[in-house]
């Protein structure tokens, strides 16, 4: 325990990597998955073709095997990543892939009625997204979007593999410099927990935000 | 004011009509009537551009729209025919959403970029013209079907529409909801509103109505004043609806 506490700086900064990457991996998969979503339900044949297969490869193939391609596969094109600008393509582009989806199904879920009353008022087609499906899609996507965002924390630990030093890679070298490894796991199983469930608890504040209308 | 010529509208091989002929002056009130999957709904929504005909021609105040047209122009068209007509459905489809008054507020300043202030008077004073001024601010889930309709005629009124649509707008209610929102749409009716009002409301029709019009087999069946059409039937399919609808109201 005492190794823990003197090198909790250490295992401070891993926690700081593994949350900037859950943020901005989720950022830009949020980007992502919107715009994927919105080719497949609006698109013509081509595009909506192409965003079925990207989420057809992203959701066939494991997380592991697409972080190795973008960071030790690009490199064979010409493309040499840091590991950081790789973790965050591969979670990014893994995650848009999951949220696309669930995006898909909660536009899907506004009932007809609602954009036709939009139309009807003269909003064109982006602006009855904007303003009428897109919020009632949102509370339907809040909850699967949270256990999305939760998983990946958890997720963000395989980015290790490719010389991320976040959580779970600052226990490894402790361990691999003092030759004890309980204590450092389960430090970092508790700060895992503790920050999943801190997303876990905001995750439900807005969603009851949203939920006030009904 | 509105004249439709020749319009015609199928789905796949279904003809749902073919050759409308409808001209409505300002201030009509024209009840539109006809059995249930006779193409009421589908002509109106032609008329509100949520349904694209496929043959013929619509104007409405300065739009007009024409199946002759490039896709351009009829988009163009399309997009004013919905300025200049407002739409209530027989399901509401209020915005569950926005409160009341955001409903109402929220197209005049999406689309006609109305400021905050001046579409917040307007959408007040529409709220309490359909008696509903103290329930600005709830969500159309704490409303009753009744107000939830009349909240979707402010909303629809909010954009000072030419022409006001009315399909089946009491038919999902229970029958003592229904007097508060006839009541509003005959307000509306004593104002002047131009409106075609698709409804078995007979009562309504005879009270409010200009001109009655029964559809049905994909055509125009016969029309005419209320007395003409209730009391001096001319077809023997107009009988039949009528003696039905008769005999549905005294089973209720
Ligand atoms: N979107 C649609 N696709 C296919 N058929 C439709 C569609 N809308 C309406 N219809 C058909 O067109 C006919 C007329 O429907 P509608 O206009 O709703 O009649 P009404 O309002 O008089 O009951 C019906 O047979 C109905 O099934
Ligand atoms: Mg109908």
């Amino acid at each position: 325990m005492e190794l823990v506490f003197q090198n909790f700086e250490f295992l401070l900064t891993g926690a700081y990597y593994t949350l900037l990457i859950t943020v901005v991996s989720m950022f830009f998969g949020l980007i992502i998955g919107m715009i994927v979503a919105i080719a497949r339900l609006k698109g013509n044949w081509l595009i909506s073709n192409l965003a079925k297969v990207y989420v057809s490869i992203i959701r066939g193939t494991p997380i592991l095997v697409q972080i190795f391609i973008i960071y030790f596969g690009l490199p064979d094109f010409g493309i040499t990543l840091g590991p950081l600008t790789a973790a965050f393509i591969a979670l990014s582009v893994n995650i848009g892939a999951y949220l696309s989806e669930t995006f898909r199904g909660a536009i899907l879920s506004v009932p007809k009625g609602q954009t036709e009353a939009a139309q009807s008022l003269g909003l064109t087609p982006w602006q009855t997204m904007r303003q009428v499906v897109l919020p009632q899609a949102a509370r339907v996507a809040i909850p699967p979007m949270g256990n999305t965002f939760v998983g990946i924390l958890k997720e963000t630990s395989l980015v290790s593999v490719v010389t991320v030093t976040e959580l779970l890679r600052s226990a490894q070298l402790l361990i691999a410099q003092y030759y004890v490894a309980m204590p450092f796991y389960i430090a970092i199983a508790i700060m895992y927990w503790v920050m999943s469930t801190f997303f876990t608890y905001i995750l439900g504040r807005i969603e009851a935000r949203l939920s006030k209308a009904y | 004011m509105i004249e439709v010529n020749n319009l015609g509208k199928s789905f796949g091989d279904l003809v749902v009509f073919r050759d409308i002929h409808l001209h409505i002056q300002s201030r009509e009130i024209v009840v539109l009537v006809g059995p249930s999957g006779s193409g009421k709904s589908t002509l109106l929504r032609c008329l509100n551009g949520l349904e694209v005909p496929d043959t013929g021609s619509i104007r409405i105040g300065d739009a007009s729209w024409d199946a002759s047209q490039n896709a351009a122009s009829k988009k163009q068209a399309i997009q004013q025919i919905r300025l200049l007509t407002g739409m209530v459905f027989q399901s509401f489809n209020l915005f569950p959403h926005m409160t009341a008054l955001e409903n109402v507020t929220m197209a005049p300043m999406i689309v006609k970029k109305m400021s905050q202030t001046q579409a917040a008077e307007l959408g007040e004073s529409l709220l309490a013209k359909v008696g509903l001024s103290q329930k600005k601010n709830e969500y159309p889930s704490r409303l009753s079907g009744g107000q939830q309709q009349r909240v979707a005629i402010a909303r629809a009124l909010a954009m000072q529409p030419e022409l006001m649509l009315f399909d089946e707008p009491t038919s999902a209610l229970d029958p003592e909801l229904t007097g508060e929102v006839l009541a509003v749409m005959k307000q509306l009716a004593a104002e002047g509103t131009t409106m075609v009002v698709v409804t078995h409301e007979m009562k309504f029709a005879r009270e409010a109505a200009n001109r009655v019009i029964f559809m049905s087999d994909g055509k125009i069946q016969e029309e005419g004043t209320p007395e003409q059409f209730f009391d001096q039937t001319k077809t023997e399919r107009a009988r039949r609806f009528l003696r039905q609808i008769e005999g549905d109201a005294a089973t209720e």
